[in-house]
């Protein structure tokens, strides 16, 4: 068995938008967010990124609540 | 269903698969149960929703799922469903996706009115319960009443033993669930043969024959202030194609070339490649050559509009390139609204189109392996040790993360492309549509032949069983006996929660499927609370680091459910 880690997954927590979000199963009616587009852009995700691309190694970006942001702002 | 004009063109081609959907939502509904919100009688159990999947296989929840073989129940969640509130259903979706060829059942019991009475079952079904009175059933009905007494009901009992002789059965089904080879079979056989054509010493390796330059853009754009790209390369590349018919975009799949798993047949396609002024300069090291995977619909142009990759190719020393999603680009868009509005039956060309996409992109993706650096057009000159050590990745976003997810699976083996990377994506689809903003559009056309939005919903349903076969994490779970196991290939999945596109439940439910690969270790980040996190990480099963509340943790969410359900069994004794 090979212990190396091989899938890592990594959110990032956009709090306003998420609490906007319905909680049922049927997309919002108040019009979309930018988490979509702002989540791909994010400094911690293409940091993570370039580490993996580069150096084929997962950062843990979220260490000290490195992953919340208060809104999608890009 | 059809409320069009003329005979309705019919999903027959659906009754090629060998079993239902291993990963689609799985509907019914009883009267009175979206007043009630799907409470027990006794006030406690209910419908349990997503955020409290592991409740699913206690006395707590209404709904059980249970694995026909295993004798054991299934964790999933259960809604009532928003779509259409005067004609409601509820859904019920597997936490992970069902193992395929197995058989399962669906129960709702002891589920309350707004009164707090339980509710009635059918008059049929009460039949079909009473031992004696399904003994009057016709032969065929009578037999599926012997199934229930003698299968079904023992092993629900035996799974959940809470249940007792006043316990009332309000619903209960059972299905059979689609072979791996019957669902995802095709989709193998094109891509392993798309490798194997263009490896065969019959196709002649790579060159003037079959790579044509159509456009190179390099006029000094490395001199505007603050431009990236130092050259865009537009080229046609001749790659297999197990495709068959001329009618544009009404493709079938040549099942001849499929089965012996070779073709003869070839398709020019398309790619465009972005060097950035880093490389054209001599400035920075190759690092990689990274496919890029783009967007809902649209084409291989995002690559060239997508700054932000710009400056990070220019920054890191990375090659990109692009190339249309076959099946799903812009130019899929008219046969996808046909097949919405009007001709169901056009879905298996959409199904062929996307399989047949994931084979052109493995054969580009050996020539990018084995040829690109060294075309002439490409002008990259590169040292031994550099060339040894540049990477070969896949990039995909949203819907280029969702097929990309199902790409990179089959290609995880292929020793031609070294890892992916997939953000803001998630799986299944029929998961994920109703919950999108991009749904409301399809929503429209589905109504233009659909009566109601009940209908859309159990559409939605069946098409899963069309997207099985090009779904991102099943056709990596058909792969778990030989692949993902050998430490070398790497995916890195990240997303965004609170996004409402492509919502991070169908990211969490990408990540419980990938637990079929039982020596992976996943690695998550998740951030600390919410509703979808706080799925993501029930539903993972596997041996699970997670960083949550500034502390790492290391469960397995799969100890967790049987705590769970040891502790509720105590408590039934």
């Amino acid at each position: 068995m090979n212990n190396e880690t091989t899938v890592c997954i990594t959110e990032i927590m956009y709090t306003n938008e998420f609490s906007m979000l319905p909680k049922n199963n049927v997309g919002t009616t108040t019009g979309g967010n930018n988490v979509h587009w702002c989540a791909r852009q994010d400094v911690a995700f293409q940091e993570q990124l370039v580490s993996f691309i580069n150096n084929n190694e997962f950062l843990d970006v979220c260490a000290t609540d490195g992953c919340i942001r208060e809104g999608a702002w890009c | 269903m059809y409320r069009g004009k003329g005979d309705p063109n019919h999903t027959s081609y659906l009754n090629k698969q060998d079993g239902f959907s291993t990963s689609g939502t799985i509907l019914f509904y009883v009267d009175g149960i979206k007043e009630s919100q799907g409470i027990g009688y006794n006030k406690t159990s209910r419908i349990v929703g997503p955020s409290e999947i592991e409740l699913s296989i206690t006395s707590e929840s209404v709904t059980l799922l249970i694995d026909l073989e295993s004798r054991t129940l299934v964790p999933h969640f259960a809604e009532i469903d928003y779509l259409d509130e005067e004609r409601p259903l509820v859904i019920v979706q597997a936490a992970k996706s069902l193992e395929h060829n197995k058989r399962y059942a669906v129960a709702l019991v002891d589920a309350a009115d707004l009164d707090g009475n339980k509710l009635k079952p059918s008059e049929y079904l009460i039949r079909l319960l009473d031992e004696d009175d399904s003994r009057t059933l016709p032969e065929k009905e009578r037999r599926r009443g012997s199934y229930y007494h003698n299968t079904i009901l023992p092993h629900l009992y035996n799974a959940a033993p809470w249940l007792g002789d006043d316990s009332t059965i309000q619903i209960l089904f059972d299905f059979h669930t689609a072979s791996v080879d019957g669902q995802l079979g095709n989709t193998r056989k094109i891509v392993e043969g798309s490798v194997n054509v263009v490896t065969d010493e019959h196709w002649g390796g790579w060159g003037d024959h079959n790579v044509r330059v159509l456009d190179v853009i390099n006029d000094d754009m490395c001199l505007e202030n603050g431009n990236d790209v130092g050259k865009i390369v537009h080229a046609e590349i001749d790659v297999p194609s197990f495709l068959m018919g001329s009618n544009g975009r009404e493709k079938m799949l040549n099942m001849d070339d499929i089965r012996r798993g070779y073709t003869t047949n070839t398709s020019p396609f398309k790619i465009v490649i972005v060097i950035p002024c880093s490389l054209t300069r001599g400035t920075m090291p190759l690092r990689a050559v990274v496919d890029y995977g783009h967007g809902f619909l649209y084409s291989r142009k995002e690559l060239l509009d997508t700054i932000f990759l710009h400056k990070l190719a220019n920054r890191e020393g990375y090659i990109m390139l692009a190339s249309n999603w076959r099946g799903m680009c812009h130019l899929d868009l008219g046969l996808i609204i046909r097949a919405f509005v009007a001709e169901p039956n056009l879905l298996e060309s959409l199904q062929a189109n996307i399989m047949q996409g994931y084979g052109f992109k493995a054969a580009i993706q050996h020539f990018v392996r084995t040829h690109l650096l060294s075309m002439d057009f490409m002008n990259v000159k590169l040292g031994e040790e550099d060339a040894d050590n540049v990477r070969f990745l896949f990039y995909g976003i949203s819907q280029g993360g969702i097929l990309g997810s199902a790409y990179t699976s089959l290609m995880s083996h292929s020793g031609i492309l070294d890892g992916s990377i997939v953000s803001s994506s998630g799986t299944p689809l029929s998961l994920l549509m109703s919950r999108s903003t991009v749904f409301k559009a399809y929503q429209a056309l589905l109504l233009m032949s659909l009566h109601n939005n009940r209908q859309v919903r159990i559409f939605v349903s069946f098409l899963q069983m069309t997207f099985d076969a090009i779904d991102g994490p099943m056709v990596g779970l058909a792969g778990k006996e030989d692949r993902f196991h050998d430490g070398e290939f790497k995916t890195l999945i990240q997303a965004g929660i609170g996004d409402p596109v492509v919502t991070t439940i169908g990211t969490g439910k990408t990540c419980a499927n990938r637990d079929a690969f039982k020596d992976v270790i996943l690695l998550v980040c998740v951030a600390p609370s919410g509703y979808y996190t706080h799925m993501t990480m029930n539903l993972l099963n596997s041996r699970l680091s997670f960083h949550y509340k500034k502390q790492w943790h290391e469960i397995t969410t799969h100890q967790y459910f049987q705590a769970i359900q040891r502790k509720f069994m105590e408590s039934h004794q």
